[in-house]
């Protein structure tokens, strides 16, 4: 029977100073946009540089789309073609040209399309003049440089795409571009190809995402799909005098002089019974706020 | 051999390859052939005067120079990608022909230097006569090898530049310790180290491709 995740996790483990990242199990959906989500040093980019291969150091099994493991991914030319990764900053040497890029490109990759690339940096606008060979990847903005990295694996034929914080160095205008950069790249074979981001920014990503996975110190504190959060946790809004009374039976609170707001679990409503509050569906940023602040206070104590 | 050069080519920019591979070599050799044409007044022209006086000065300065340049230049290319921090070889662990890819590179880079270190070693030879320079062209190989494996951690510029220093100090003490060594044991010395050289240089360039291509698969060293 098919599976439906395109990547599956068990165990993964690493250790840093003062950081640790354990995952008992991580399961990307096939099909959608997963995004990871957590405050900085939550691991993320760990966990991303392990699920793409850039660190090898580490404990756990994971398994590629239903069929390869991580050391096939060493071993068998399919895994790593069929995924794409772009880097939180850039990976292509400052001293490469454009056109650089695109030969060594062309030469690590048998599904790398040198048309589709040229065309992708004029869509993008990377450069001054959107495809400029001769212009140094030294010499881009960190903007531009996250630009050419999404163009160089969307001129790829990839089914999985692993992007480290891409919306980060965007204007708000190319933000809302990658997203739909990134349904396209959904739509365009079914239900064949997944997306899997990190970010921080999580209203510039909220409209794409389909799956939200919450990090908090190097853990998974929360995951599921959007439509499926945002019925478990509901947002609660009331007058300042009620913020006392509601505050511990909220998930997370915050008052201002004329009210407060908080998000709450919807199986915990019948605990606000008696209270004059008004209820809302929160949107992920505020499902995310209250989730990464309600465990970021309990690791604290 | 095609292929190797293709990825070279690929990964190595065209002013690197006009400035660093090309024009400054050149310059290198053609400096070494002017001092040598002064000296000697043509090639194979020795006679019974093979070697004669300040040859091994001269050439030894030429050769501290040589080094000073070859790892000086390796930061424009390879700088740092050893270097834990560095993101240098990050695009090549994305591919599955990374570590194959990085290998071809690094062969063509250590075939490009070992021909530079020989011909610059078997024109002093032509000129001169001097049958130590062929050791010596070895020798200054293995330096800037041996050398590269240590400089290529660092991602700094200026920790480079100060590798570069410290690399023309071995150099010198090497070539004086050659120098001694043939003078004490004459020539059968000198076939001895030619053999040593030869084995060195064999030994650093296969761990070099080794490690480097090492650190995509993701092996520590």
């Amino acid at each position: 029977m098919e599976s439906n995740y395109v990547i599956e996790a068990y165990d993964i483990r690493k250790k840093y100073k003062g950081f640790a990242l354990d995952i008992p199990e991580l399961k990307i959906p096939k099909g959608f946009a997963t995004a990871l989500i957590g405050e900085n040093g939550a691991g993320k980019t760990t966990l991303l540089n392990i699920l793409s291969g850039i660190l090898l150091q580490y404990q756990g099994e994971i398994k590629y789309f239903d069929r390869y493991t991580d050391r096939d991914r060493e071993s068998i030319p399919d895994v790593k073609e069929l995924m794409g990764y772009t880097a939180s900053g850039s990976y292509y040497l400052a001293q490469w040209r454009l056109k650089e890029v695109e030969e060594i490109s062309k030469v690590l990759f048998s599904g790398f399309h040198e048309e589709h690339f040229e065309q992708w940096c004029r869509n993008l606008e990377v450069g001054a003049e959107g495809w400029d060979p001769k212009q140094k990847v030294g010499s881009l903005s960190d903007g531009n440089r996250m630009k050419l990295m999404i163009a160089g694996v969307l001129a790829r034929d990839t089914k999985l795409l692993l992007m480290d914080e891409p919306a980060s160095p965007l204007d708000p205008v190319m933000r809302d571009r990658l997203c739909e950069i990134i349904r396209e790249y959904l739509t365009e074979e079914e239900g064949q190809r997944s997306v899997f981001f990190s970010t921080h920014n999580v209203a510039d990503m909220e409209n794409v995402t389909d799956y939200a996975i919450i990090m908090e110190h190097g853990r998974i504190v929360e995951q599921g799909f959007v439509e499926d959060l945002k019925e478990k946790y509901v947002l609660v809004k009331g007058d300042a005098a009620d913020a006392v009374r509601v505050q511990d039976k909220l998930f997370t609170c915050s008052s201002g002089r004329y009210g407060f707001e908080g998000v709450a679990l919807a199986e915990n409503l019948e605990r606000l019974a008696g209270c004059d509050v008004s209820m809302e569906r929160p949107s992920l940023t505020q499902i995310s706020v209250a989730v990464m602040k309600h465990f970021s206070r309990m690791a604290k104590g | 051999m095609k292929r190797k050069l293709k990825c070279y080519l690929a990964y190595t920019t065209l002013l690197y390859r006009i400035i660093g591979v090309a024009l400054i070599p050149c310059a290198f050799w053609l400096v070494n052939v002017g001092l040598l044409w002064r000296k000697y007044g043509g090639i194979l022209r020795w006679g019974e005067d093979a070697a004669g006086t300040g040859i091994s000065v001269l050439c030894f300065t030429l050769s501290v120079y040589v080094v000073l340049y070859e790892v000086f230049t390796d930061y424009w290319v390879l700088g740092g990608c050893l270097s834990d921090a560095g993101k240098g070889l990050w695009y090549f662990r994305t591919s599955h022909r990374g570590a194959s890819v990085m290998g071809n590179i690094v062969t063509v880079d250590l075939a490009r230097r070992f021909l530079f270190c020989m011909i610059f070693a078997v024109t002093i030879f032509l000129f001169s006569g001097w049958k130590e320079s062929l050791v010596m062209g070895l020798a200054i190989y293995c330096v800037i090898v041996g050398i590269l494996n240590g400089s290529r951690h660092f991602d700094g510029f200026q920790r480079n530049m100060g590798i570069a220093f410290l690399a023309q100090v071995g150099m010198t003490l090497i070539n004086v310790l050659n120098y001694i060594l043939v003078e004490i044991a004459g020539s059968a010395m000198l076939a001895c180290l030619a053999a040593l050289y030869c084995g060195i240089a064999l030994g650093v360039s296969v761990l070099t491709v080794r490690r480097i291509t090492g650190r995509i698969r993701g092996q520590k060293g």
